[in-house]
């Protein structure tokens, strides 16, 4: 997943940015209003956080420029202001959701699973497959009740590809939500994880989560249950 | 026009300057019509007796048959027959040589204008070159002697101004004497009702200054009816401001009071990082939580203490803040689905300000949303004149008695499992005892919690 970071206090970007990096999420960074609105649009994150206070340009004007460019990925406010004043109207304005600070990186991180996991069409916060079950706030999977230990990484690689269930996923789309942009893309890393994730997802070979469509990329297979 | 600064610097002096020259111009102009009005009266008067003169002067005359003459034995006015009299008379024939001339006109002469026919009267002035003029009489009759002849005769009878003119210097020195005596007197009355009335404003000047340099904390008592609004606002103006000072005083202290504490722990711990085993971040990240919490409540606390006794804000309609605040928590937590019923009527107004009812409805909808069940509603209805109830009520476990005082009164977590509860309803009491209503915690009918807001309607 890749978000975008729009914040002009140094050591609250650089802390946050690393707490979201260990969690498996791509960053892009930015300290002023009018430069984040450039990299929402050139990067197309997956979600967005803003500070409500930022040079050149405020967070309320980046979202509704956002909103205006008819963008509707999530976004997710910062604000110091604890007032219900402010709360409305940045999410008037055209924000998902807010964290007053401080606040805890845990905290933030399961706001941004539940952003993404809604604007992914998901309202509930487990994604039900039947035998497989996704809880992304607590970066949870089960296989028939038991849960299945992942790494982050390839936590991140099937959440990606739950969250788009049905669809079509490139191996370069996949590359560039969950690598930095330095990584070499020739290398096979994608689909050594993909094999690891089969092997866990499906020690029997039955279940078949993860198809491969040759040329075009991979595609999680399962159908939901009880999706609305 | 420019004013001058003493003009402008004292309310006394532009009065009794504008009230100098009103009374110049109207004194000045009374004097004027009086002495014009004096003038005429004096020409009429003069001009009748100059008639009768010159009838008693005709009357008087007696014929002298050998010369067909007139003589005049005994002259009707004895100042006739003294020089400088200022009375003076004379006869003439018709054509114009005198018979007869008053021993008082001596070395005077009379310009003449022409006699006109028997019977014409004239009446005129003639300039005294140095001396003070003169006004003629002259009447032209037909005198029938004895044999009867008739010859024309002329006669002249002149008076000197003097007199007259005499008068209207006295009236005028009266008049002008008198009215400057009663403009005087009415701006030294003027001058001392003023300084009588402006007496308070002196006083409170006085007192205001003393209030600047700490000597007094209020304006007294027993101020004139006019006055006693503006002191008594002045009064509360100050009294509110002193409050204000003196809550943010407090909430300034108390902040740094209550920072101290966990600052301590945190300095504590770290010392304590040192030492084998070291101590856990969790212990750091408590304090923190804490000190976070302490910021938020002061804060919070602070800003409900600014609104006390803000009068005077326009009415905030209540049903939009509602609808905004159920539409922002519906984004915030799609997950619950919450069914939110508005039985608000969209003509209800809340007397205060619009951030101030967005914190408290914004807090107890929050409660409603994150502990309810998936069904609130918030109704409200009118309990008294210029105040009204507001309802809120969810369908989750509720609070029992216990736990609701508890959540009011201060900082109480009481689910620690969901960050954020604990000072909410806290805030809300204090906001809406700040503006004069209370907050109540009862079991709604859906079975969860029903908090009532009491607040000023508008």
């Amino acid at each position: 997943m890749r978000a975008l970071l729009v914040e002009d206090d140094e050591n609250l970007r650089h802390g946050l940015a690393a707490a979201m990096r260990a969690a498996g999420w791509q960053v892009d960074e930015s300290a002023d209003g009018a430069e984040g609105l450039y990299l929402a649009e050139e990067t197309a994150p997956d979600v967005v956080i803003v500070d409500l206070g930022l040079p050149k340009m405020s967070g309320m004007e980046l979202i509704a420029a956002l909103r205006a460019d008819g963008r509707d990925l999530p976004v997710l406010i910062l604000t110091a202001r604890d007032s219900w004043q402010e709360k409305v109207a940045g999410l008037k304005a055209g924000a998902d959701d807010y964290m007053v600070k401080p606040f805890h990186a845990e905290e933030l991180l399961a706001r941004l699973e539940a952003l993404v996991r809604r604007s992914a069409g998901w309202s509930q916060p487990v994604l039900d497959f039947g035998a497989l079950k996704f809880e992304p706030a607590a970066q949870r999977v089960e296989l028939g009740g038991e849960q299945v230990e992942l790494t982050s990484f390839e936590y991140r690689l099937l959440e990606y590809l739950v969250l788009r269930a049905g669809q079509v996923v490139s191996r370069s789309e996949l590359i560039d939500r969950l690598y930095d942009q330095d990584y070499d893309r020739d290398s096979n890393t994608v689909e050594v994880f993909i094999g690891r994730l089969r092997r866990k997802l499906d020690p029997a070979g039955k279940l078949k989560p993860i198809e491969t469509l040759r040329g075009r990329g991979y595609r999680f297979a399962l159908a939901p249950v009880g999706r609305d | 026009m420019t004013e001058s600064p003493a003009a402008a610097g004292s309310l006394r002096r532009r009065v009794l300057l504008s009230l100098a020259v009103a009374l110049l111009v109207f004194f000045g102009a009374t004097v004027a019509v009086l002495e014009w009005s004096l003038a005429a009266s004096l020409a009429r008067a003069r001009a009748e007796l100059l008639e009768t003169q010159l009838m008693a002067l005709i009357a008087a005359a007696e014929p002298v048959e050998e010369t067909r003459g007139l003589d005049l034995p005994e002259p009707p006015d004895g100042r006739m027959l003294s020089p400088d009299s200022g009375l003076h008379a004379e006869i003439l024939r018709g054509d114009g040589r005198p018979v007869w001339r008053s021993p008082s006109a001596l070395g005077l002469e009379f310009s003449l204008p022409p006699p006109g026919e028997p019977g014409t009267r004239r009446q005129w002035m003639q300039a005294g070159g140095e001396g003070p003029g003169l006004a003629l009489a002259s009447m032209t009759i037909d005198w029938e002697f004895d044999d009867g002849v008739v010859e024309p005769f002329r006669f002249v009878v002149a008076q000197s101004l003097e007199p007259w003119q005499a008068q209207r210097r006295a009236f005028r020195l009266g008049l002008v004497g008198w009215f400057g005596a009663l403009a005087a007197a009415t701006l030294a009355l003027l001058a001392f009702v003023l300084r009588r009335v402006m007496r308070p404003l002196g006083r409170i000047e006085q007192e205001i200054r003393e209030m600047e340099t700490g000597q007094r904390e209020q304006l007294s008592a027993g101020w004139p009816e006019e006055l006693r609004g503006v002191a008594a606002n002045l009064n509360a103006l100050l009294r509110r401001e002193r409050d204000r000072q003196q809550r943010y005083k407090e909430s300034l202290a108390n902040l740094a009071h209550s920072l101290k504490t966990p600052l301590a722990a945190v300095r504590a711990l770290l010392t304590g990082a040192d030492r084998e085993p070291p101590v856990g971040r969790d212990a750091i990240r408590a304090e923190l939580t804490r000190m976070d919490r302490i910021v938020a409540w002061q804060l919070r606390r602070a800003a409900a203490a600014g609104v006390a006794g803000s009068v005077g804000l326009a009415p905030v309609a209540v049903a939009p803040v509602l609808r905004d605040l159920a539409a922002t928590l519906d984004k915030v937590y799609p997950e619950r689905r919450v069914r939110c019923e508005l039985d608000v009527s969209e003509a209800l107004r809340f007397r205060g300000d619009e951030g101030d009812l967005q914190e408290m409805l914004g807090n107890v909808m929050d409660n409603a949303w994150k502990y309810g069940d998936g069904r609130v509603r918030c109704s409200a209805q009118s309990i008294a004149p210029e105040r009204f109830a507001l309802r809120v009520e969810d369908d989750g476990a509720g609070l029992d008695p216990a736990q609701a005082s508890d959540a009011l009164a201060r900082g109480a977590r009481l689910d620690e499992s969901r960050p954020g509860q604990g000072i909410g309803l806290a805030v809300v009491n204090e906001l809406v005892r700040a503006y004069g209503g209370e907050v109540r915690v009862e079991r709604s009918a859906l079975g969860g919690a029903a908090v009532i807001l009491v607040l000023p309607g508008g």
